[in-house]
């Protein structure tokens, strides 16, 4: 896990979508599937997308 | 490091009570499919990580672990480590509430402490527990029989790599979506565009959705109309049913009655009072009025012609002839009173410059006047400037005559006087002889006629004198006598073209007081007539004539009805139901317009559903949102295979150990692994005796089966985990007898290094473990009304 942290940190620097990632990595972890799709829904809401995802 | 001794579940899925397994260093759970097997994995796993088992989505719900007759369900763990023993109890009810206790060494640990202390304790996460230490088909399937794809899949597992996979596997699921989106949103502009005439006739998108809400509820207020219509209709239907005979007998009188009568109420309707026919009469005097005063130009026939005409088409003709003579005479005489009010500013204008022309005049004649008046003085005494200069001509010759005379005189006595005195007697002159008494006498003569000579010589002097004097007086006044005779000159004739402006003056003066009153006369009837005032006044008395005429006739038919028994409560019967069914049409046909044109509506919602505005810009925000989606994807994929790489250099020496310890047939000397270059997939080998390069495709099912192990356990040795048991679930396709060979003889390895725990619905499989391990386990799980553990 801390490598593949380090590996993300390298290959996307200090961007926002290093923080992404990071916590898309982190959320699956602890929260699953649900907890990354609120996440990439928050992310999107950003850009003025809004969607809504089904639940499976 | 970490050993099971004792599991403990009471309520925990198909177990129901309390059931418990003293376990060994080697243990077989055997039992078929659904007999609660996979219930004992999963309670070690919930006591140790408890909520993480809904988060994997290994259950759906962590209540469904509670056994469906019971409310509350515990799980409990006893491990060891030397001399240390770790007691771990997670309790759950229903409503979700969770409680661990930990135990070490009689130290207790509850909630939050516990989890934390617990994770450090085993040196293990759930993440770490899932890919090393619960081994199921799944880890080991793919490295065996998949390709490379799939082995990489497995490995990724293995190493966590994993995460990337399902993370990019989400942004993809996103990334579908949003191509969705963009695409129904690309449609939904496209439909705009179809659709833009109409939108923009609402008056946009928002004017459209408006228009659809204000339909729907109009629809259904016509709806409750148009029932009760029907109704009201089949009510008076019935009614009129008893009259039927009678109403058709009539029908044709009947027919011109309702048109009689709907044309009356409707002219009345359109009229404000009572049939007018005074105001044409008005406008016709008051235009007449007018326009006699000028008879002499519009023609006494034509005033004729305004006063007698009455049939409405002529006399809407006429009227209107009249008022468009009198706006051209309007606009006429206002030309006219322009021009003279024009004109009677330019005459006082003038009179006005040459009344100060006078007045310049008469200061400069009264300026000149004394000179004038010298001259006439001069003038009455000497006549005129010729006269003078004549006389004083005559009157210096005379004075010279004189002069010449009074010295001849004088020198004549002079040389009397010698002669005498010195007594000569001859002339000196002329020597002549002399006689003294006469030149005595001479002397006295000649001093008699000298006194007269000298006073004559005077007087003509002072004659010269008075005339030269006035002469030069005369002279000068000339120019100003001359300049007083033209400026009075100038002063009578202006004098004269004053009283002629003064004259014209007068006259204007007259005209335009005229024509002014006859402007205001004619603007006055303009204000209150015009074609408008015409047409109306002239439609009105048409309609009232007409009223009258229908209201004739409407009575007449009411009598013919009356006789013929179609009585006024007849009629009011069968008019309230052709009435009441003409509206219901009208309703009707207004909700099928209505209903078109909300179904319309709804199609534009349906199809563009949005302001194109907003459209494109979701659209944009979209494809931004996609474009960062793809580029995290592909820097992901880069992760991932630096990723790899690094566990690889990792776990390397360790995978190579533990598999020469696992696998000691002697065919091969070492294994390893390296990235392959082109899509970065793991190129796993092995290394004959003689130095010999075998690929993985070449190794038999055993060697890879030993080879996925190895891995899995040097990753173990290298992510230093504490725990020392291996937990199998069903971990490879047994039917297939070499590997399931192949798979007894690995754990017949390992089971001098870990614990094992191998579930399994194979008997076959579960005996050959006992058989090839004498200290093993063997648990029968076995599900009747609960499950329950028979150890064998």
């Amino acid at each position: 896990m801390e490598v593949l942290l380090e590996e993300v940190r390298k290959v996307f620097g200090e961007t926002e979508e290093r923080k992404l990632v990071e916590k898309l990595i982190l959320l699956y972890k602890e929260g699953g599937s649900r907890a990354v799709k609120t996440a990439l829904v928050e992310y999107l809401k950003k850009f003025g997308v809004d969607v809504e995802v089904k639940e499976d | 490091m970490w050993r099971l001794k004792k599991i403990e579940v009471e309520n925990f899925r198909s177990y129901r009570g309390r059931h418990i397994l003293e376990l060994g260093d080697v243990n077989i759970l055997w039992g078929r499919i659904g007999a609660g097997k996979t219930s004992i994995l999963y309670a070690i796993e919930y006591a140790l990580f408890g909520k993480q088992l809904e988060v994997k989505e290994r259950v759906a719900k962590l209540i469904d672990l509670i056994n469906t007759d019971s409310q509350e369900l515990k799980v409990s763990l006893t491990l060891q480590k030397g001399g240390d023993t770790l007691y771990v109890s997670r309790v759950m009810g229903r409503r979700g509430s969770e409680r661990l206790t930990i135990r070490l060494n009689n130290v207790e640990l509850k909630g939050r402490d516990a989890e934390k202390k617990l994770k450090e304790i085993l040196g293990v996460d759930e993440d770490i527990y899932e890919r090393l230490v619960y081994i199921s088909h799944r880890t080991l399937e793919g490295f065996i029989y998949g390709t490379l794809q799939k082995r990489a899949l497995s490995v990724d597992r293995l190493f966590g790599v994993d995460l990337i996979d399902d993370v990019i596997k989400h942004i993809s699921s996103f990334e579908k979506i949003l191509i969705n989106r963009a695409e129904e949103l690309r449609k939904k502009i496209a439909s705009y565009e179809k659709y833009k005439e109409i939108i923009r006739k609402y008056g946009g998108y928002r004017g459209l959705i408006s228009r659809l809400h204000t339909l729907s509820e109009e629809i259904s207020i016509l709806k409750e109309r148009e029932a009760a219509l029907a109704k009201k209709v089949e009510e008076l239907a019935r009614e009129r049913s008893e009259y039927i005979e009678r109403l058709k007998e009539k029908e044709s009188v009947l027919i011109e009655y309702y048109k009689t009568k709907s044309e009356l109420e409707f002219l009345e309707s359109s009229v404000d009072k009572e049939p007018d026919v005074a105001t044409v009469e008005k406008i016709r005097s008051a235009l007449r009025e007018v326009l006699e005063e000028y008879e002499h130009m519009v023609g006494s026939d034509f005033l004729d012609k305004l006063s007698k005409t009455n049939d409405l088409e002529s006399l809407s003709t006429i009227l209107i002839n009249a008022y468009e003579e009198i706006v051209k005479l309007s606009r006429e005489i206002e030309t006219q009173l322009y021009d003279s009010k024009k004109l009677y500013d330019h005459y006082t204008t003038r009179l006005r410059r040459v009344e100060d022309e006078i007045s310049n005049l008469e200061t400069k004649l009264r300026r000149l006047e004394p000179q004038y008046q010298r001259f006439k003085e001069l003038q009455k005494k000497y006549k005129s400037l010729e006269d003078v200069k004549t006389t004083l001509v005559e009157i210096k010759k005379k004075l010279e005559e004189l002069e010449r005379a009074v010295s001849y005189s004088s020198a004549l006595r002079t040389v009397a006087l010698h002669v005498f005195e010195r007594g000569i007697s001859t002339c000196p002159i002329c020597g002549t002889m002399l006689d003294s008494t006469a030149v005595s006498k001479l002397i006295e003569e000649l001093d008699s006629k000298y006194g007269e000579l000298v006073k004559e010589l005077e007087d003509l002097r002072t004659g010269v004198y008075e005339l030269e004097r006035a002469l030069v007086e005369m002279e000068t006044l000339t120019s100003d006598v001359s300049e007083y005779l033209s400026t009075k000159s100038h002063l009578a004739e202006l004098q004269r073209e004053r009283d002629e402006i003064v004259n014209r003056i007068l006259q204007l003066e007259k005209s335009i007081k005229q024509l002014e009153r006859r402007v205001e006369k004619i603007r006055q009837l303009l204000a209150k007539v015009d074609r408008k005032v015409i047409y109306d006044a002239v439609s009105k008395f048409g309609k009232s004539i007409r009223i009258r005429e229908l209201r004739r006739r409407l009575r007449e038919l009411e009598d013919i009805l009356k006789k013929s028994g179609v009585t006024e409560e007849v009629i009011n019967i069968d008019s309230t139901w052709r009435e009441t069914a003409e509206e219901f049409e009208k309703i009707s046909s207004r909700l099928s317009e209505y209903f078109r044109e909300k179904r319309m509506l709804e199609e534009v919602e349906r199809e563009v559903g949005g302001d194109v505005e907003n459209l494109r810009k979701d659209l944009d925000n979209v494809l931004y949102a996609y474009g960062k989606f793809q580029n995290i994807k592909s820097r992901l994929e880069l992760v991932k295979i630096n990723t790899r790489s690094r566990m690889l250099e990792r776990a390397r020496d360790k995978f190579n150990e533990v598999f020469l310890a696992l696998y000691r047939y002697g065919d091969i000397v070492k294994v390893g692994a390296d990235l392959e270059q082109r899509k970065g997939y793991y190129d796993f080998y092995a290394l004959g005796p003689a130095g010999e390069r075998f690929g993985i495709s070449k190794l038999s099912d055993g060697q890879r089966l030993s080879m996925a192990l190895a891995l899995a356990l040097a990753l173990r040795e290298v992510s230093n985990v504490g725990v020392d048991f291996i937990i199998f679930d069903e971990p490879i396709p047994y039917v297939d007898v070499n590997i399931r060979r192949a798979f007894v003889d690995l754990v017949k390895s390992l089971a001098h290094s870990r614990q094992l725990i191998v579930a399994t619905q194979s008997r076959e499989f579960a005996e050959e473990i006992r058989e090839a391990l004498s200290m093993s386990k063997f648990f029968k799980i076995v599900k009747e009304k609960t499950s329950r553990i028979d150890l064998d």
